[in-house]
């Protein structure tokens, strides 16, 4: 479905389409886009980590990136998105363990960070990893009239003086992370912030409305377990 | 009375306050502050109990299903023996974590007499004691049955033969109910051994291959099939392997 743009300051998103599971070597996986920007994520562990690499109190996330041309990643890009992970998950639940997260950006018509990183939430969700709460990725681009757009598309990334992208916990709108580039003003950057924090509760539900498909689906093959 | 709705994680599920005293949580189900939430997505159970014998009211807990396998204590697994020592085995079960099996704890065994398992066994097991962060503790003694390992009719043991398959938790743990459908109809037209474990292995075993086959198929095809569907996929299966 897509939503009718909005006239006045602030641009809203394009249709999201999320498909849970389906990668057969994984324990978890999400594909997922903001129009016709679209992510997979895939998801092993929790599992024993090497004796080098474990952590006796809690689980070790590690990301892997695959883009092909870069297409705005870099290693500390990676790192944000780790540590944003990180916080999300819920590592002691499961000490000298691993939880491997592989990301790989499909095709990119803008937002390219924000459909990633919900594919990789998604693909989280779909794993059973425990997780301390709900939270949705949504980029925002500032544009020259101070117009802020949600979930922009290339075209209008390149046009833009800026973009962030933010990771918001629902439903008491804290940031978890920002992922900022390009120069914006403090104030332009503020009301990109709180745009993030309106659309990413439609994130959110629509993540709901795609497990909970995949979850009546089970129930309806499988009888009430 | 059995209530389902499905929860995603940060979902608040119950308050301190009102619980206090009166209700258990069980997994998938943490404490954050004041509230309890969610930490898995799936259907949040609640059942009510009668408080005047346990003193609890309701219990609640959060069936998932995932395909990597959470060790509880007394669910039937089927392992894989991954490294054998002097006591012990080390079995894998799916889990975060290996699973360590007692050389002794098999019904009747002694240090003399015991089961010699090998790298790749399948072995069917009850888990004894899980832990959070360390392996698990298998065990193939039988809580009520106590038929020695030898005699071959031992509940838990060696999973000789046969052919295993690997699918859903969610979906394993619904073959085990007693009207499920897949395992039943199969059973209407062929005699066949099954055991399920709760880790989501399944291992089958019948008098030819091309029954364990069908048998094996039917089962993977089930899990995506609404059970009207699932008994003309047998039938059809059946047709295929008589003409």
């Amino acid at each position: 479905c897509r939503s009718p743009n909005r006239s006045g300051g602030h641009v809203r998103m394009r249709g999201m389409a999320c498909e849970a599971g389906g990668l057969g070597g994984c324990d978890g996986a999400a594909r997922l886009s903001h129009g016709g920007t679209t992510s997979i994520a895939g998801i092993v562990g929790p599992r024993e980590a090497k004796a080098s690499s474990r952590d006796s109190d809690e689980s070790r996330v590690v990301v892997h990136v695959s883009a092909q041309g870069g297409g705005g990643w870099r290693r500390d890009t990676e790192e944000v998105v780790r540590q944003t992970l990180e916080a999300l998950i819920m590592r002691s639940y499961n000490p000298m363990c691993v939880i491997d997260v592989t990301i790989q950006p499909l095709s990119d018509d803008g937002s390219s960070m924000a459909a990633s990183i919900n594919a990789a939430i998604a693909a989280l969700i779909d794993a059973g990893v425990p997780l301390r709460f709900a939270a949705a990725a949504v980029c925002c681009a500032v544009m020259e009239d101070g117009t802020i757009v949600s979930d922009p598309s290339r075209e209008q990334e390149t046009k833009a003086v800026g973009t962030c992208t933010f990771v918001v916990r629902i439903p008491n709108e804290e940031i978890v992370s920002s992922i900022p580039s390009g120069f914006v003003q403090e104030k332009s950057y503020l009301a990109a912030m709180e745009a993030a924090c309106s659309e990413a509760h439609i994130v959110s539900a629509f993540l709901r409305m795609a497990m909970e498909q995949k979850i009546s689906r089970e129930r309806q093959c499988w009888g009430d377990v | 009375p059995k209530m389902a709705k499905t929860v995603m994680p940060g979902d608040v599920v119950a308050t301190m306050q009102e619980s206090r005293s009166k209700r258990m949580f069980g997994c998938g189900i943490s404490q954050d502050g004041e509230n309890l939430v969610a930490i898995r997505a799936g259907q949040l159970r609640t059942v009510g109990e009668n408080q005047s014998k346990t003193g609890i009211e309701m219990r609640m807990w959060i069936d998932s299903n995932t395909k990597r396998y959470v060790p509880v204590d007394e669910d039937l697994v089927i392992g894989i023996v991954v490294d054998k020592r002097t006591e012990d085995y080390r079995l894998d079960v799916r889990g975060p974590s290996y699973g360590v099996l007692s050389a002794l704890s098999f019904e009747g065994a002694t240090k003399r007499n015991k089961p010699k398992l090998e790298i790749g066994s399948l072995v069917y097991c009850r888990v004894s004691n899980s832990y959070r962060d360390a392996e698990s503790e298998l065990s193939c003694l039988s809580l009520t049955y106590k038929k020695g390992w030898m005699t071959g009719q031992a509940v838990f043991g060696e999973l000789e033969g046969g052919h295993m398959i690997e699918t859903s938790i969610g979906y394993a743990r619904s073959l085990l109910l007693p009207e499920n459908v897949v395992v039943n109809c199969l059973g209407r037209h062929l005699a066949y051994e099954i055991a399920v474990g709760c880790n989501g292995r399944i291992w089958i075993k019948s008098d030819s291959v091309a029954k364990t086959i069908l048998i094996a198929n039917a089962i993977r095809n089930a899990e995506f099939l609404d059970p009207s569907r699932t008994e003309s996929m047998i039938e059809q299966l059946i047709k295929h392997l008589q003409g």
